[in-house]
Protein backbone atom coordinates (compact mmCIF):
# COMPACT_ATOMS: atom_id res chain seq x y z
CA UNK A 1 0.00 0.00 0.00
CA UNK A 2 1.83 2.96 -1.21
CA UNK A 3 2.43 5.93 1.75
CA UNK A 4 2.20 9.46 1.23
CA UNK A 5 6.38 9.67 1.10
CA UNK A 6 5.65 6.70 -1.82
CA UNK A 7 6.53 7.95 -5.24
CA UNK A 8 5.95 6.20 -8.61
CA UNK A 9 6.79 9.14 -10.99
CA UNK A 10 10.86 9.10 -10.45
CA UNK A 11 11.46 11.15 -13.24
CA UNK A 12 10.68 13.85 -11.84
CA UNK A 13 13.31 13.55 -9.15
CA UNK A 14 16.24 12.63 -11.61
CA UNK A 15 17.32 14.13 -15.03
CA UNK A 16 18.41 10.10 -16.00
CA UNK A 17 15.91 9.32 -18.58
CA UNK A 18 15.31 5.35 -20.60
CA UNK A 19 17.58 3.60 -21.29
CA UNK A 20 18.83 4.11 -18.02
CA UNK A 21 16.58 5.14 -15.71
CA UNK A 22 17.38 2.41 -12.89
CA UNK A 23 15.01 3.13 -10.30
CA UNK A 24 11.35 1.85 -10.32
CA UNK A 25 9.51 2.54 -6.99
CA UNK A 26 10.84 4.69 -4.21
CA UNK A 27 9.51 5.43 -0.65
CA UNK A 28 11.11 8.16 1.64
CA UNK A 29 11.32 7.12 4.94
CA UNK A 30 12.90 9.80 6.76
CA UNK A 31 15.69 12.50 7.14
CA UNK A 32 18.65 10.09 6.73
CA UNK A 33 17.07 6.76 4.99
CA UNK A 34 15.04 5.32 1.69
CA UNK A 35 14.09 2.79 0.24
CA UNK A 36 14.11 1.74 -3.62
CA UNK A 37 12.88 -1.51 -5.86
CA UNK A 38 13.39 -2.19 -9.63
CA UNK A 39 11.75 -4.97 -11.66
CA UNK A 40 14.57 -6.15 -13.65
CA UNK A 41 13.37 -6.45 -16.90
CA UNK A 42 14.73 -8.22 -20.35
CA UNK A 43 15.54 -5.09 -22.02
CA UNK A 44 17.83 -3.42 -19.10
CA UNK A 45 21.22 -2.63 -20.42
CA UNK A 46 23.00 -3.99 -17.94
CA UNK A 47 22.24 -7.29 -18.69
CA UNK A 48 24.99 -10.28 -19.39
CA UNK A 49 24.44 -12.76 -21.92
CA UNK A 50 22.49 -14.66 -19.34
CA UNK A 51 20.00 -12.33 -19.06
CA UNK A 52 21.74 -11.64 -15.34
CA UNK A 53 22.09 -8.38 -14.23
CA UNK A 54 25.57 -7.64 -13.24
CA UNK A 55 27.15 -5.77 -10.51
CA UNK A 56 27.61 -2.71 -12.85
CA UNK A 57 23.81 -2.14 -13.32
CA UNK A 58 23.09 -2.72 -9.58
CA UNK A 59 25.50 0.29 -8.35
CA UNK A 60 23.76 2.41 -10.91
CA UNK A 61 20.62 1.36 -8.97
CA UNK A 62 22.14 2.00 -5.43
CA UNK A 63 23.25 5.74 -7.48
CA UNK A 64 20.07 6.57 -8.97
CA UNK A 65 18.50 5.87 -5.52
CA UNK A 66 20.49 8.35 -3.76
CA UNK A 67 19.62 10.98 -7.06
CA UNK A 68 15.96 10.49 -5.97
CA UNK A 69 16.31 11.35 -2.30
CA UNK A 70 18.62 14.22 -3.05
CA UNK A 71 15.61 15.55 -5.78
CA UNK A 72 13.02 14.56 -3.38
CA UNK A 73 14.91 16.89 -0.97
CA UNK A 74 15.16 19.71 -2.92
CA UNK A 75 11.61 19.46 -4.33
CA UNK A 76 10.99 20.20 -0.77
CA UNK A 77 12.56 23.08 -0.90
CA UNK A 78 11.41 24.39 -4.19
CA UNK A 79 14.62 23.61 -5.72
CA UNK A 80 15.43 22.31 -9.60
CA UNK A 81 16.91 18.51 -10.18
CA UNK A 82 19.91 18.67 -10.92
CA UNK A 83 22.59 16.66 -12.61
CA UNK A 84 24.54 14.39 -10.39
CA UNK A 85 27.64 12.27 -10.33
CA UNK A 86 29.13 9.61 -8.41
CA UNK A 87 32.30 10.42 -6.57
CA UNK A 88 33.66 7.37 -5.30
CA UNK A 89 32.65 3.62 -4.75
CA UNK A 90 34.00 2.00 -1.36
CA UNK A 91 33.97 -1.09 0.73
CA UNK A 92 31.99 -2.72 -2.20
CA UNK A 93 31.26 -6.28 -1.43
CA UNK A 94 29.03 -8.21 -4.54
CA UNK A 95 27.87 -11.68 -3.27
CA UNK A 96 26.44 -14.03 -6.30
CA UNK A 97 23.97 -15.03 -7.88
CA UNK A 98 23.20 -11.99 -9.66
CA UNK A 99 20.32 -11.28 -9.90
CA UNK A 100 17.96 -11.90 -13.57
CA UNK A 101 14.76 -10.83 -15.47
CA UNK A 102 12.18 -10.53 -13.61
CA UNK A 103 13.73 -10.41 -10.13
CA UNK A 104 13.40 -7.28 -7.83
CA UNK A 105 16.20 -5.67 -6.50
CA UNK A 106 14.89 -4.06 -3.30
CA UNK A 107 17.39 -1.43 -1.72
CA UNK A 108 17.75 0.48 1.38
CA UNK A 109 19.75 3.68 1.59
CA UNK A 110 20.92 5.79 4.60
CA UNK A 111 22.40 9.18 3.86
CA UNK A 112 25.93 9.06 6.34
CA UNK A 113 25.97 12.76 5.75
CA UNK A 114 25.15 15.77 3.42
CA UNK A 115 27.48 19.12 2.71
CA UNK A 116 26.17 21.48 0.34
CA UNK A 117 26.26 19.58 -2.72
CA UNK A 118 27.88 15.99 -1.70
CA UNK A 119 26.36 12.88 -0.21
CA UNK A 120 27.86 10.18 1.66
CA UNK A 121 25.74 7.31 1.75
CA UNK A 122 25.80 3.52 2.82
CA UNK A 123 23.42 0.92 0.56
CA UNK A 124 22.77 -2.46 0.35
CA UNK A 125 20.59 -3.96 -2.45
CA UNK A 126 18.48 -7.28 -1.88
CA UNK A 127 16.95 -10.04 -4.04
CA UNK A 128 14.46 -12.24 -2.28
CA UNK A 129 15.94 -11.32 1.20
CA UNK A 130 19.51 -12.68 0.13
CA UNK A 131 22.12 -9.31 0.30
CA UNK A 132 23.33 -9.00 -3.17
CA UNK A 133 25.70 -5.54 -2.62
CA UNK A 134 26.72 -3.06 -0.09
CA UNK A 135 28.56 -0.40 -0.51
CA UNK A 136 29.27 2.63 0.61
CA UNK A 137 29.12 5.71 -2.17
CA UNK A 138 29.92 9.82 -2.50
CA UNK A 139 27.50 11.04 -4.65
CA UNK A 140 28.19 15.03 -5.87
CA UNK A 141 25.25 17.27 -7.04
CA UNK B 1 23.92 -5.99 -23.83
CA UNK B 2 27.70 -6.40 -24.22
CA UNK B 3 29.04 -2.83 -23.98
CA UNK B 4 32.15 -3.76 -26.00
CA UNK B 5 32.40 -2.09 -29.61
CA UNK B 6 29.61 -0.09 -28.96
CA UNK B 7 30.62 2.35 -26.25
CA UNK B 8 34.14 2.56 -27.23
CA UNK B 9 36.89 1.62 -29.57
CA UNK B 10 40.13 -0.40 -28.54
CA UNK B 11 42.49 1.70 -30.62
CA UNK B 12 45.45 0.34 -29.08
CA UNK B 13 46.54 -2.65 -26.74
CA UNK B 14 49.49 -3.48 -25.42
CA UNK B 15 50.05 -5.71 -22.56
CA UNK B 16 48.83 -4.21 -19.50
CA UNK B 17 47.59 -0.69 -21.66
CA UNK B 18 45.06 0.17 -23.78
CA UNK B 19 43.61 3.44 -25.70
CA UNK B 20 40.13 3.46 -25.91
CA UNK B 21 38.53 5.67 -27.93
CA UNK B 22 34.64 6.64 -26.68
CA UNK B 23 32.15 6.78 -29.49
CA UNK B 24 29.84 9.24 -29.68
CA UNK B 25 26.46 7.23 -30.57
CA UNK B 26 25.87 4.69 -27.56
CA UNK B 27 22.07 4.17 -27.07
CA UNK B 28 22.83 5.21 -23.09
CA UNK B 29 23.34 8.65 -24.13
CA UNK B 30 19.93 9.22 -24.61
CA UNK B 31 19.34 9.66 -21.32
CA UNK B 32 22.41 10.27 -19.68
CA UNK B 33 21.44 12.80 -20.07
CA UNK B 34 19.54 14.66 -22.42
CA UNK B 35 21.20 16.91 -24.54
CA UNK B 36 24.27 16.35 -22.24
CA UNK B 37 25.99 13.17 -22.69
CA UNK B 38 28.01 11.88 -20.25
CA UNK B 39 29.72 8.51 -19.73
CA UNK B 40 27.59 6.80 -16.98
CA UNK B 41 30.57 6.53 -14.04
CA UNK B 42 29.65 2.75 -13.63
CA UNK B 43 30.35 2.27 -17.43
CA UNK B 44 33.57 2.88 -16.97
CA UNK B 45 33.98 0.63 -14.43
CA UNK B 46 32.40 -2.25 -17.12
CA UNK B 47 34.85 -1.07 -19.61
CA UNK B 48 37.96 -1.40 -17.15
CA UNK B 49 36.37 -4.98 -16.66
CA UNK B 50 36.54 -5.78 -20.16
CA UNK B 51 40.16 -4.53 -20.70
CA UNK B 52 40.98 -6.81 -17.34
CA UNK B 53 39.38 -9.95 -19.35
CA UNK B 54 41.00 -9.24 -22.61
CA UNK B 55 44.23 -9.16 -20.70
CA UNK B 56 43.84 -12.20 -18.57
CA UNK B 57 41.68 -14.07 -21.34
CA UNK B 58 38.57 -14.85 -18.88
CA UNK B 59 35.14 -13.75 -18.17
CA UNK B 60 35.40 -12.24 -14.94
CA UNK B 61 32.88 -10.21 -13.07
CA UNK B 62 33.74 -7.52 -9.81
CA UNK B 63 33.41 -8.87 -6.47
CA UNK B 64 35.01 -6.58 -4.51
CA UNK B 65 35.34 -3.00 -5.06
CA UNK B 66 37.60 -1.43 -2.56
CA UNK B 67 37.83 1.87 -3.77
CA UNK B 68 37.09 3.67 -7.11
CA UNK B 69 37.33 7.30 -7.51
CA UNK B 70 35.71 9.25 -10.28
CA UNK B 71 38.34 12.23 -10.59
CA UNK B 72 36.20 13.71 -13.91
CA UNK B 73 34.29 12.92 -16.25
CA UNK B 74 34.43 10.94 -19.36
CA UNK B 75 32.68 11.90 -22.11
CA UNK B 76 32.10 10.74 -25.52
CA UNK B 77 34.49 11.80 -27.83
CA UNK B 78 37.68 11.17 -25.07
CA UNK B 79 40.49 9.25 -25.84
CA UNK B 80 41.63 7.65 -22.87
CA UNK B 81 44.76 5.60 -21.65
CA UNK B 82 43.92 2.82 -19.29
CA UNK B 83 46.40 1.29 -17.82
CA UNK B 84 45.82 -2.15 -15.33
CA UNK B 85 47.77 -4.44 -13.23
CA UNK B 86 46.57 -7.63 -12.45
CA UNK B 87 47.61 -10.55 -9.56
CA UNK B 88 46.38 -13.78 -8.92
CA UNK B 89 45.77 -15.38 -5.31
CA UNK B 90 43.48 -18.51 -4.85
CA UNK B 91 41.22 -17.38 -7.67
CA UNK B 92 40.75 -14.03 -6.86
CA UNK B 93 42.14 -11.69 -9.41
CA UNK B 94 43.13 -8.03 -7.59
CA UNK B 95 43.05 -5.50 -10.28
CA UNK B 96 44.48 -2.01 -9.91
CA UNK B 97 43.43 0.32 -12.55
CA UNK B 98 44.33 4.19 -13.61
CA UNK B 99 42.04 5.90 -16.46
CA UNK B 100 43.60 8.92 -17.82
CA UNK B 101 43.46 11.17 -20.64
CA UNK B 102 45.52 9.35 -23.51
CA UNK B 103 47.23 12.96 -23.85
CA UNK B 104 47.85 14.11 -20.68
CA UNK B 105 48.34 11.58 -17.88
CA UNK B 106 47.65 13.83 -15.02
CA UNK B 107 44.01 14.39 -16.16
CA UNK B 108 43.07 11.17 -14.07
CA UNK B 109 39.27 9.98 -14.59
CA UNK B 110 39.05 6.93 -12.89
CA UNK B 111 41.26 5.37 -10.16
CA UNK B 112 40.56 1.66 -8.96
CA UNK B 113 41.46 -1.23 -6.45
CA UNK B 114 38.94 -4.18 -6.71
CA UNK B 115 39.23 -7.80 -6.88
CA UNK B 116 37.55 -9.93 -9.86
CA UNK B 117 36.39 -13.70 -10.12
Amino acid sequence: MPTNNSIRNIESFIPQRPPIVMVEEFEYKDETSCHSALTISHNNIFLDERNHMIAEGILEHIAQTAAVYIGYRRKLCNENVNFGYIGDIKRCSIFEPMPTTGQKLETDVRIVSQIENITMISAETRVNGQTIVNCRMKLAN
Amino acid sequence: MTQKNFLYDVVQHEQNSFILQMKEDHLVYKGHFPGFPITPGVMTLQMVKECVNEIVSRDLQYCTIKKCRFFALVKPGDKLKLDILTAEHDGIISVNALLTNSKDETDVRLELESEMK
